[in-house]
Protein backbone atom coordinates (compact mmCIF):
# COMPACT_ATOMS: atom_id res chain seq x y z
CA UNK A 1 0.00 0.00 0.00
CA UNK A 2 1.47 3.30 -0.98
CA UNK A 3 1.85 6.28 1.25
CA UNK A 4 -0.92 8.22 -0.42
CA UNK A 5 -3.32 5.48 0.48
CA UNK A 6 -2.04 5.40 4.03
CA UNK A 7 -2.31 9.16 4.23
CA UNK A 8 -5.86 9.01 3.04
CA UNK A 9 -6.71 6.47 5.69
CA UNK A 10 -5.10 8.60 8.33
CA UNK A 11 -7.00 11.64 7.18
CA UNK A 12 -10.16 9.61 7.28
CA UNK A 13 -9.40 8.50 10.80
CA UNK A 14 -8.55 12.05 11.82
CA UNK A 15 -11.82 13.25 10.37
CA UNK A 16 -9.96 15.44 7.93
CA UNK A 17 -11.59 14.06 4.80
CA UNK A 18 -14.22 15.95 2.90
CA UNK A 19 -17.50 14.06 2.72
CA UNK A 20 -16.88 12.94 -0.83
CA UNK A 21 -13.44 11.66 0.00
CA UNK A 22 -14.73 10.00 3.14
CA UNK A 23 -17.33 8.18 1.11
CA UNK A 24 -14.67 7.08 -1.30
CA UNK A 25 -12.55 5.80 1.55
CA UNK A 26 -15.50 3.91 2.93
CA UNK A 27 -16.07 2.25 -0.41
CA UNK A 28 -12.42 1.36 -0.50
CA UNK A 29 -12.61 -0.06 2.98
CA UNK A 30 -15.60 -2.12 2.02
CA UNK A 31 -13.74 -3.87 -0.74
CA UNK A 32 -10.19 -4.01 0.63
CA UNK A 33 -9.30 -6.25 3.57
CA UNK A 34 -5.85 -4.73 3.60
CA UNK A 35 -7.27 -1.26 4.00
CA UNK A 36 -9.51 -2.45 6.80
CA UNK A 37 -6.59 -4.06 8.55
CA UNK A 38 -4.54 -0.92 8.27
CA UNK A 39 -7.36 1.22 9.52
CA UNK A 40 -7.77 -1.12 12.45
CA UNK A 41 -4.11 -0.71 13.22
CA UNK A 42 -4.37 3.04 13.12
CA UNK A 43 -7.36 2.87 15.42
CA UNK A 44 -5.43 0.59 17.72
CA UNK A 45 -2.64 3.12 17.77
CA UNK A 46 -4.99 5.84 18.85
CA UNK A 47 -6.48 3.67 21.54
CA UNK A 48 -3.11 2.66 22.83
CA UNK A 49 -1.92 6.21 22.88
CA UNK A 50 -4.91 7.30 24.86
CA UNK A 51 -4.61 4.39 27.20
CA UNK A 52 -0.95 4.75 27.83
CA UNK A 53 -1.13 8.48 28.25
CA UNK A 54 -3.29 7.88 31.28
CA UNK A 55 -0.98 5.43 32.88
CA UNK A 56 2.17 5.76 34.80
CA UNK A 57 5.46 6.05 33.12
CA UNK A 58 6.42 2.65 34.39
CA UNK A 59 4.45 1.07 31.67
CA UNK A 60 6.04 3.16 29.01
CA UNK A 61 9.39 2.43 30.49
CA UNK A 62 8.70 -1.24 30.16
CA UNK A 63 7.51 -0.89 26.64
CA UNK A 64 10.46 1.21 25.75
CA UNK A 65 12.79 -1.34 27.23
CA UNK A 66 11.19 -4.08 25.25
CA UNK A 67 11.42 -2.06 22.11
CA UNK A 68 15.00 -1.17 22.73
CA UNK A 69 15.82 -4.75 23.55
CA UNK A 70 15.08 -5.51 19.96
CA UNK A 71 17.33 -2.86 18.66
CA UNK A 72 20.70 -4.29 17.99
CA UNK A 73 24.02 -2.60 18.04
CA UNK A 74 24.78 -2.82 14.36
CA UNK A 75 23.90 -0.68 11.43
CA UNK A 76 20.70 -0.48 9.59
CA UNK A 77 21.54 -2.99 7.00
CA UNK A 78 22.80 -5.47 9.51
CA UNK A 79 19.58 -5.25 11.32
CA UNK A 80 17.63 -5.50 8.19
CA UNK A 81 19.50 -8.57 7.14
CA UNK A 82 18.78 -10.12 10.46
CA UNK A 83 15.17 -10.56 9.61
CA UNK A 84 13.86 -7.51 11.33
CA UNK A 85 10.98 -5.56 10.05
CA UNK A 86 11.52 -2.04 9.10
CA UNK A 87 9.03 0.26 10.64
CA UNK A 88 6.54 1.68 8.27
CA UNK A 89 4.68 4.13 10.37
CA UNK A 90 1.78 6.24 9.41
CA UNK A 91 2.16 9.80 8.37
CA UNK A 92 2.32 11.18 11.84
CA UNK A 93 5.29 9.07 12.58
CA UNK A 94 6.89 8.74 9.26
CA UNK A 95 7.17 11.91 7.34
CA UNK A 96 10.59 12.87 8.38
CA UNK A 97 12.36 15.94 7.16
CA UNK A 98 14.55 15.10 4.27
CA UNK A 99 17.70 16.35 5.82
CA UNK A 100 18.89 15.82 9.31
CA UNK A 101 18.80 12.23 10.19
CA UNK A 102 17.61 11.21 6.78
CA UNK A 103 15.30 8.86 8.46
CA UNK A 104 11.87 8.74 7.08
CA UNK A 105 11.85 11.13 4.23
CA UNK A 106 13.75 8.57 2.31
CA UNK A 107 11.61 5.67 3.25
CA UNK A 108 9.06 6.11 5.98
CA UNK A 109 11.36 4.78 8.60
CA UNK A 110 10.96 5.64 12.20
CA UNK A 111 13.94 6.50 14.26
CA UNK A 112 14.15 5.28 17.76
CA UNK A 113 17.18 6.30 19.66
CA UNK A 114 18.62 5.52 22.95
CA UNK A 115 21.93 6.55 24.23
CA UNK A 116 23.75 5.43 27.28
CA UNK A 117 25.87 8.07 28.81
CA UNK A 118 26.43 10.51 26.12
CA UNK A 119 26.97 9.32 22.59
CA UNK A 120 25.61 11.75 20.12
CA UNK A 121 23.96 10.83 16.90
CA UNK A 122 24.74 13.27 14.18
CA UNK A 123 23.02 13.40 10.89
CA UNK A 124 26.29 13.73 9.07
CA UNK A 125 27.73 10.68 10.72
CA UNK A 126 26.28 7.36 9.82
CA UNK A 127 26.31 5.07 12.80
CA UNK A 128 28.86 2.77 11.29
CA UNK A 129 31.39 5.54 10.98
CA UNK A 130 30.68 7.22 14.22
CA UNK A 131 33.65 7.55 16.46
CA UNK A 132 31.35 7.53 19.40
CA UNK A 133 29.77 4.21 18.79
CA UNK A 134 28.17 2.16 20.05
CA UNK A 135 25.08 4.04 19.60
CA UNK A 136 21.84 3.20 18.03
CA UNK A 137 20.19 2.15 14.93
CA UNK A 138 18.54 4.65 12.76
CA UNK A 139 16.09 1.93 11.96
CA UNK A 140 14.56 -0.13 14.67
CA UNK A 141 12.64 -3.30 14.84
CA UNK A 142 9.81 -3.57 17.22
CA UNK A 143 8.77 -6.62 19.15
CA UNK A 144 5.64 -8.23 17.97
CA UNK A 145 3.34 -10.68 19.57
CA UNK A 146 3.93 -13.32 16.99
CA UNK A 147 7.00 -14.52 15.21
CA UNK A 148 7.76 -12.50 12.20
CA UNK A 149 7.30 -14.28 8.97
CA UNK A 150 9.28 -13.80 5.88
CA UNK A 151 12.22 -11.62 5.12
CA UNK A 152 12.52 -8.04 6.03
CA UNK A 153 10.47 -5.78 3.90
CA UNK A 154 12.70 -3.86 1.59
CA UNK A 155 10.10 -1.34 0.68
CA UNK A 156 10.80 0.89 3.61
CA UNK A 157 14.53 0.62 3.68
CA UNK A 158 16.43 3.78 3.02
CA UNK A 159 19.07 3.33 0.42
CA UNK A 160 22.16 5.44 0.55
CA UNK A 161 21.34 7.36 -2.60
CA UNK A 162 17.91 8.07 -1.22
CA UNK A 163 19.35 9.26 2.00
CA UNK A 164 21.84 11.43 0.21
CA UNK A 165 19.16 12.91 -1.96
CA UNK A 166 17.04 13.48 1.05
CA UNK A 167 19.88 15.15 2.80
CA UNK A 168 20.11 17.66 0.05
CA UNK A 169 16.44 18.32 0.07
CA UNK A 170 15.03 21.56 1.27
CA UNK A 171 13.36 21.38 4.60
CA UNK A 172 12.11 23.87 7.07
CA UNK A 173 13.73 22.29 10.08
CA UNK A 174 15.74 19.19 10.65
CA UNK A 175 17.32 17.47 13.58
CA UNK A 176 21.07 17.49 13.17
CA UNK A 177 22.20 15.84 16.35
CA UNK A 178 20.66 14.58 19.49
CA UNK A 179 21.92 13.14 22.73
CA UNK A 180 19.32 11.71 25.04
CA UNK A 181 21.80 11.26 27.84
CA UNK A 182 20.78 8.35 29.98
CA UNK A 183 17.20 8.50 28.91
CA UNK A 184 15.13 7.46 25.98
CA UNK A 185 13.64 9.42 23.21
CA UNK A 186 12.15 9.28 19.80
CA UNK A 187 12.40 11.49 16.77
CA UNK A 188 9.62 11.75 14.28
CA UNK A 189 7.83 14.36 12.27
CA UNK A 190 4.32 15.64 12.19
CA UNK A 191 2.71 17.01 9.10
CA UNK A 192 1.86 20.66 9.41
CA UNK A 193 0.57 21.42 5.99
CA UNK A 194 3.23 21.97 3.37
CA UNK A 195 5.98 21.58 5.91
CA UNK A 196 6.94 18.80 8.22
CA UNK A 197 7.67 19.61 11.82
CA UNK A 198 10.38 17.55 13.49
CA UNK A 199 9.56 16.38 16.96
CA UNK A 200 11.86 15.10 19.66
CA UNK A 201 9.85 13.15 22.18
CA UNK A 202 11.57 12.57 25.47
CA UNK A 203 10.88 9.70 27.78
CA UNK A 204 10.73 11.38 31.10
CA UNK A 205 12.10 9.59 34.10
CA UNK A 206 9.27 8.29 36.22
CA UNK A 207 9.91 9.45 39.76
CA UNK A 208 8.38 6.52 41.52
CA UNK A 209 7.75 3.74 39.09
CA UNK A 210 9.88 0.67 39.18
CA UNK A 211 7.50 -1.76 37.62
CA UNK A 212 7.86 -3.34 34.29
CA UNK A 213 5.08 -4.23 31.97
CA UNK A 214 5.15 -6.96 29.49
CA UNK A 215 5.78 -5.82 25.96
CA UNK A 216 2.82 -5.36 23.73
CA UNK B 1 0.53 -7.54 7.82
CA UNK B 2 -1.24 -6.43 10.90
CA UNK B 3 1.57 -7.10 13.27
CA UNK B 4 3.99 -5.48 11.00
CA UNK B 5 1.86 -2.40 11.03
CA UNK B 6 1.63 -2.48 14.75
CA UNK B 7 5.38 -2.24 14.99
CA UNK B 8 5.54 1.53 14.75
CA UNK B 9 2.54 1.74 16.97
CA UNK B 10 4.50 0.13 19.74
CA UNK B 11 7.13 2.78 19.28
CA UNK B 12 4.48 5.41 19.46
CA UNK B 13 3.04 3.91 22.56
CA UNK B 14 6.44 3.71 24.12
CA UNK B 15 7.14 7.30 23.49
CA UNK B 16 3.80 8.49 24.71
CA UNK B 17 3.61 6.75 28.03
CA UNK B 18 5.09 9.66 29.74
CA UNK B 19 2.38 11.32 31.67
CA UNK B 20 3.07 11.19 35.34
CA UNK B 21 0.01 12.18 37.27
CA UNK B 22 0.54 15.11 39.50
CA UNK B 23 -1.68 17.70 41.05
CA UNK B 24 -2.99 20.06 38.46
CA UNK B 25 -1.90 23.51 39.39
CA UNK B 26 -1.56 26.38 37.05
CA UNK B 27 2.14 26.87 36.60
CA UNK B 28 3.76 30.21 37.02
CA UNK B 29 5.48 31.62 34.09
CA UNK B 30 9.12 30.68 34.02
CA UNK B 31 11.84 33.20 34.35
CA UNK B 32 13.81 34.21 31.35
CA UNK B 33 17.29 34.88 32.63
CA UNK B 34 18.02 36.93 29.59
CA UNK B 35 15.01 39.13 29.47
CA UNK B 36 17.00 42.33 29.66
CA UNK B 37 16.93 44.36 26.48
CA UNK B 38 19.99 44.02 24.33
CA UNK B 39 22.78 46.36 25.10
CA UNK B 40 23.08 49.30 22.76
CA UNK B 41 25.82 49.19 20.22
CA UNK B 42 26.43 48.49 16.61
CA UNK B 43 23.73 46.32 15.19
CA UNK B 44 24.74 42.83 14.21
CA UNK B 45 24.27 42.10 10.54
CA UNK B 46 22.12 39.10 11.33
CA UNK B 47 20.17 38.79 14.49
CA UNK B 48 18.28 35.69 15.39
CA UNK B 49 16.22 34.79 18.38
CA UNK B 50 14.58 31.63 19.53
CA UNK B 51 10.92 31.91 20.25
CA UNK B 52 9.91 29.29 22.76
CA UNK B 53 6.35 28.37 23.56
CA UNK B 54 5.94 26.18 26.61
CA UNK B 55 2.69 24.29 26.38
CA UNK B 56 1.08 22.07 28.94
CA UNK B 57 -0.70 19.14 27.37
CA UNK B 58 -3.31 17.43 29.48
CA UNK B 59 -6.54 15.60 29.05
CA UNK B 60 -8.61 18.40 30.43
CA UNK B 61 -11.52 19.88 28.58
CA UNK B 62 -10.27 23.32 27.72
CA UNK B 63 -9.10 22.63 24.21
CA UNK B 64 -6.24 24.50 22.66
CA UNK B 65 -5.36 27.81 24.22
CA UNK B 66 -6.02 30.48 21.59
CA UNK B 67 -2.84 32.24 22.63
CA UNK B 68 -0.92 29.39 21.08
CA UNK B 69 -2.00 30.43 17.63
CA UNK B 70 -2.35 28.18 14.64
CA UNK B 71 -0.50 24.97 15.25
CA UNK B 72 -1.90 22.18 13.09
CA UNK B 73 0.60 19.80 14.64
CA UNK B 74 -1.41 19.78 17.85
CA UNK B 75 -4.36 18.34 16.00
CA UNK B 76 -2.34 15.46 14.69
CA UNK B 77 -1.43 12.22 16.32
CA UNK B 78 0.29 11.90 18.73
CA UNK B 79 -0.39 15.42 19.95
CA UNK B 80 -4.10 15.04 19.37
CA UNK B 81 -4.12 12.43 22.12
CA UNK B 82 -4.14 15.32 24.53
CA UNK B 83 -7.30 17.35 24.63
CA UNK B 84 -6.01 20.48 26.27
CA UNK B 85 -3.03 22.61 25.43
CA UNK B 86 -2.38 25.57 27.65
CA UNK B 87 0.25 28.16 26.97
CA UNK B 88 2.38 28.40 30.09
CA UNK B 89 5.22 30.52 28.83
CA UNK B 90 6.24 32.40 25.78
CA UNK B 91 9.78 33.60 25.64
CA UNK B 92 12.08 35.09 23.08
CA UNK B 93 15.72 34.35 23.60
CA UNK B 94 18.11 36.48 21.60
CA UNK B 95 20.72 34.19 20.14
CA UNK B 96 24.33 35.01 19.65
CA UNK B 97 27.11 32.64 18.89
CA UNK B 98 29.03 31.66 21.97
CA UNK B 99 26.46 33.12 24.31
CA UNK B 100 24.03 30.53 25.62
CA UNK B 101 20.65 31.68 26.79
CA UNK B 102 18.60 29.98 29.42
CA UNK B 103 14.97 29.73 30.30
CA UNK B 104 13.48 28.28 33.46
CA UNK B 105 10.87 25.70 32.64
CA UNK B 106 7.78 25.17 34.78
CA UNK B 107 9.02 21.76 35.89
CA UNK B 108 12.15 23.22 37.43
CA UNK B 109 14.43 22.25 34.63
CA UNK B 110 16.39 24.81 32.69
CA UNK B 111 16.41 25.10 28.95
CA UNK B 112 19.59 26.38 27.39
CA UNK B 113 19.82 27.51 23.81
CA UNK B 114 22.73 28.55 21.67
CA UNK B 115 23.21 29.79 18.18
CA UNK B 116 25.60 27.36 16.55
CA UNK B 117 25.76 28.80 13.09
CA UNK B 118 24.06 31.20 10.76
CA UNK B 119 23.13 29.47 7.55
CA UNK B 120 22.29 30.82 4.14
CA UNK B 121 18.69 31.12 3.21
CA UNK B 122 17.33 32.64 6.37
CA UNK B 123 18.23 29.65 8.45
CA UNK B 124 20.26 28.94 11.51
CA UNK B 125 21.64 26.00 13.36
CA UNK B 126 20.76 26.15 17.01
CA UNK B 127 21.40 23.86 19.90
CA UNK B 128 19.29 23.21 22.93
CA UNK B 129 19.76 21.31 26.11
CA UNK B 130 17.62 20.73 29.16
CA UNK B 131 19.23 20.49 32.52
CA UNK B 132 17.92 19.35 35.82
CA UNK B 133 19.22 21.64 38.55
CA UNK B 134 21.19 19.59 41.00
CA UNK B 135 20.85 16.50 38.89
CA UNK B 136 21.88 15.00 35.66
CA UNK B 137 21.30 16.61 32.35
CA UNK B 138 17.96 15.57 31.01
CA UNK B 139 18.56 16.32 27.37
CA UNK B 140 22.26 16.95 26.92
CA UNK B 141 22.13 18.07 23.35
CA UNK B 142 19.80 18.77 20.51
CA UNK B 143 21.03 20.46 17.38
CA UNK B 144 18.57 21.64 14.81
CA UNK B 145 18.83 23.42 11.51
CA UNK B 146 15.78 25.56 11.03
CA UNK B 147 14.56 28.18 8.68
CA UNK B 148 13.17 31.30 10.18
CA UNK B 149 9.67 30.66 11.38
CA UNK B 150 9.74 26.90 10.98
CA UNK B 151 8.87 25.17 14.23
CA UNK B 152 10.41 22.19 15.85
CA UNK B 153 9.09 20.55 18.97
CA UNK B 154 10.50 18.93 22.06
CA UNK B 155 7.80 17.11 23.98
CA UNK B 156 7.38 14.55 26.67
CA UNK B 157 8.59 16.00 29.95
CA UNK B 158 6.17 14.99 32.64
CA UNK B 159 4.41 17.88 34.27
CA UNK B 160 1.27 18.10 36.39
CA UNK B 161 -0.88 15.32 35.03
CA UNK B 162 0.38 15.89 31.57
CA UNK B 163 3.44 16.74 29.62
CA UNK B 164 5.29 19.80 28.48
CA UNK B 165 5.44 20.54 24.81
CA UNK B 166 8.14 23.01 23.87
CA UNK B 167 7.67 24.65 20.52
CA UNK B 168 10.70 26.40 19.11
CA UNK B 169 10.99 28.79 16.23
CA UNK B 170 13.98 30.70 15.03
CA UNK B 171 12.87 34.24 14.43
CA UNK B 172 14.57 37.40 13.35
Amino acid sequence: MNRDAEDRLMRYLDGDCEPAEAAEVERWLARSPEARALLADFETAGELVREVSHQGAARADGIADSVMAHIGSGGTHDHHAGGGRLLRPGRWLARAPAAGLALAAAASVALFLRSHGGPVLRASEPPASSSRAPLVLPVATVPTAEPQAGPAEPQGAPSEPQAAAADEGEVGASIEAVDFGGGNGTIFVVSSGPEETPVVWLMDEPPTSKGRMKPL
Amino acid sequence: MRLERIGPLAVLVAMLGLAVPRAAVAGPAGKDHNAAPPAPGPAAPLSYSAEVLVLHATNGDKGIDPRIGDMPELKKIPFSSYKTYELLQKAKLPLKQGEPRTLDLPNGRVLQMKLVDVLPGDAAKVSASINQPGGKTFLPLLEVKAKVGQPFIVAGQAYKSGILVLVFRVVK
